[in-house]
């Protein structure tokens, strides 16, 4: 990915704040653009977790804010006046300091984490952690379990490993875990959690990167952090945060354009990171730290009919699109699956492998218009998540972790036909 | 009078003779500006397919979406071996020009100057066409991958009116462009657009209103079921 370097240019008061205090040792960014109702929570864990567990550290917690016209920045100015970490901090302990600043750049949650990696920067910080504004279900041991393992061990990135619903995060599942742990070589089971820990060393390697002008600065911030994390080497681990509840998003949410930024973000970096995925042969375990907990998760409704009947309209209608993106064996073998009975019907994984292997390849020979190839994912997609959710409707969470490990593994095997094709 | 008919016939054979030394070398000339025409073609040809591998033009194009394009409009050739053949044409008809020329044949002066004269409309309508042409499969494309992850019924017949659309326009602006019945297509392309629009409106505002109510029903319905908590990220 390349892009402008242009020069990050904090905001005054940001300016003046980062001369003030001069140096720190821990360092926690929250993204925000209209997240007034929850932003408020977030802080107060945040205080609340750097006191209790990091009370000799200097630290710093950074509201980098997307021009949020709901008094965003307001709340976090008013709950850190109130001083929510008060009853954690010992007699002799530093302040947390707070840095509350509009960031500069395109708008997203990118260029909000590039102010938040300049910060880190110029206070030379020895530990980061980022947390989502939306957060419903933070605790004080976020806050420990993501910078421990950087603050006092030896690693340079720290991803959350989140306790979820077994049809909740899908395109993760299906997808970004399994080729992330194919291509790289770690299984980190949650690539794109949102909330992570990392080492200064890494921010400021994050910010010596060219990529703010592109869409790396829009969304795709979170896979690509991991990606460069993993193929550049650095030490990672991931740390159990229990269940994660975050306000609901937006219900007209556009599936496709949520896959296209995901798989594009994805396919690019595979470009980028090429020689080194090409040498991965088989994935391995990372350290992870704290105790998984079983907690409890409401139930989420699920409408297969709705995702089959998109696949059918799929193979119905996109044939003239898939025809160019898909190789006839794979495309053979997709047809059938639109005959099928909705109870009968099965989307085998070693197919879906191959499907996102063929995207893959497309994407890189660029035989199509970059969105339109993305795009025309969607139907596909959801055929095999409902396909999953067929397969394990009456599955533990267990018996489906192991069926998304069986997956992983078909990935791997499969390595060799994306390694082959590769020009 | 017999010396009278050998003074015409020699004089038409003197004539024929001096109408055919100065033809002769003009036509010989016409053909080897036709030779050379296709030497420099050639040779252009060759030099600019190296050029154009040198810059990587096919894997430009592919990115570009020109490759696919070609291929939808059911050129099978490579982009660059298009705009090869596309330089030797412009060459060799440049030399077949100048050597018509030469020939000095009133009516082919009188034809080439109308030639010279509409060429560069016929160019211009050319790409106008080329660009409507990759327009329309782009859009119509667009369409169709939009309208099926909708879930839209009719994502087909949606994808070939976006296509058929932009081509019909692009066809008045192309005729438009080469002055061929210039307000008659105006008026046509003005007269059949109106007539579909008013078509359409008075079929779904008139025609139509159970099938929209039924289809907006529908659609409501579909939102009202389970469905739509799954959390894709």
């Amino acid at each position: 990915m390349t892009g402008g370097k242009a020069q990050v240019i904090l905001s005054e008061a940001a300016e003046e704040a980062v001369k003030r205090i001069q140096k720190a040792d821990i360092l926690v960014g929250i993204p925000s653009y209209n997240n007034a109702k929850t932003i408020g929570q977030v802080v107060q864990m945040v205080s609340a977790g750097l006191a209790k567990y990091f009370p000799q550290a200097r630290s710093v917690i950074v509201n980098s804010d997307g021009g949020s016209q709901d008094g965003t920045p307001q709340v976090v100015e008013q709950v850190l006046q109130e001083n929510p970490a008060d009853s954690f901090i010992a007699p002799a302990s530093p302040p947390i300091e707070k840095i509350v600043t509009p960031y500069q750049g395109i708008p997203g949650k990118g260029s909000a984490f590039r102010t938040i990696f300049k910060i880190a920067e110029e206070l030379q910080v020895s530990a980061c952690a980022v947390f989502d504004a939306d957060l419903r279900s933070i605790t004080p041991e976020w806050v420990e379990r993501l910078i421990r393992p950087v603050y006092e061990g030896s690693f340079d990135y720290v991803a959350p490993l989140y306790r979820r619903h077994k049809y909740d995060g899908t395109i993760t599942n299906s997808i970004v875990y399994p080729l992330t742990r194919t291509l790289y070589g770690k299984r980190l089971r949650q690539p794109i959690g949102g909330d992570f820990g990392f080492s200064g060393k890494l921010a400021g390697h994050y910010l010596s990167k060219d990529v703010w002008e592109t869409d790396v600065a829009r969304f795709g911030v979170d896979i690509w952090m991991t990606t460069t994390a993993l193929a550049e080497g650095y030490r990672v681990c991931q740390a159990y945060l229990g269940a994660k509840v975050h306000d609901p998003k937006d219900p007209g949410a556009d599936l496709a354009a949520m896959l296209m930024q995901v798989m594009g973000a994805m396919f690019t970096l595979m470009e980028e990171h090429q020689t080194t995925w090409q040498q991965v042969r088989r994935s391995e375990p990372v350290p992870t730290f704290g105790v998984q907990q079983e907690v409890g998760l409401e139930p989420v409704q699920v409408n297969v009919e709705r995702m089959v009947k998109a696949l059918r309209q799929g193979l119905r209608d996109l044939l003239p699109v898939w025809e160019i993106i898909l190789p006839t064996e794979t495309l053979s073998e997709l047809l059938p699956l639109g005959l099928k009975d909705l109870e009968e019907f099965r989307f085998p994984p070693d197919l879906w492998v191959r499907v996102i292997y063929d995207f893959a390849l497309a994407s890189h020979e660029r035989v199509l218009h970059w969105e339109h190839l993305l795009k025309s994912l969607t139907p596909l997609y959801l055929g095999r998540t409902a396909s999953f959710v067929l397969e394990t409707k009456d599955s533990t969470a267990e018996e489906v972790e192991e069926s998304i490990e069986a997956l992983c593994e078909q990935y791997e095997a499969m390595k060799p036909y994306l390694v082959g094709r590769w020009r | 009078m017999s010396e009278l008919w050998r003074e015409v016939i020699v004089e038409a054979f003197r004539e024929t003779a001096k109408g055919i030394g100065v033809f002769l070398p003009r036509f010989l000339l016409l053909i080897a500006l036709l030779v050379i025409g296709v030497l420099v073609g050639w040779a252009i040809k060759a030099l600019l397919l190296r050029i154009l591998r040198a810059v990587r033009f096919d894997s430009i194009s592919d990115r570009a979406g020109l490759t696919s394009a070609l291929v939808r409009g059911g050129v099978k050739r490579a982009p660059s071996q298009v705009l090869d053949l596309i330089a030797f044409w412009v060459v060799f008809l440049f030399f077949a020009f100048a050597g018509v020329n030469i020939l000095n044949l009133p009516a082919a002066t009188d034809l080439m100057s109308v030639i010279l004269r509409f060429l560069p409309h016929l160019l211009a309508a050319l790409l106008v066409l080329l660009a409507g042409w990759l327009l329309a499969n782009f859009f119509a494309q667009a369409a169709l991958i939009a309208a099926v992850n909708a879930q839209f019924p009719g994502a087909r017949l949606l994808a070939t009116t976006v296509r058929w659309g932009i081509l019909s326009l692009t066809l008045a602006m192309v005729l438009t462009q080469l002055g061929i019945a210039k307000e008659v297509v105006v008026a046509a392309f003005s007269i059949a657009f109106g007539g579909v629009v008013l078509a359409l409106a008075i079929a779904f505002g008139l025609g139509g209103r159970d099938l929209a109510k039924e289809l907006l029903e529908r659609s409501l319905q579909e939102r009202v079921k389970p469905g739509d908590e799954i959390s894709h990220l």
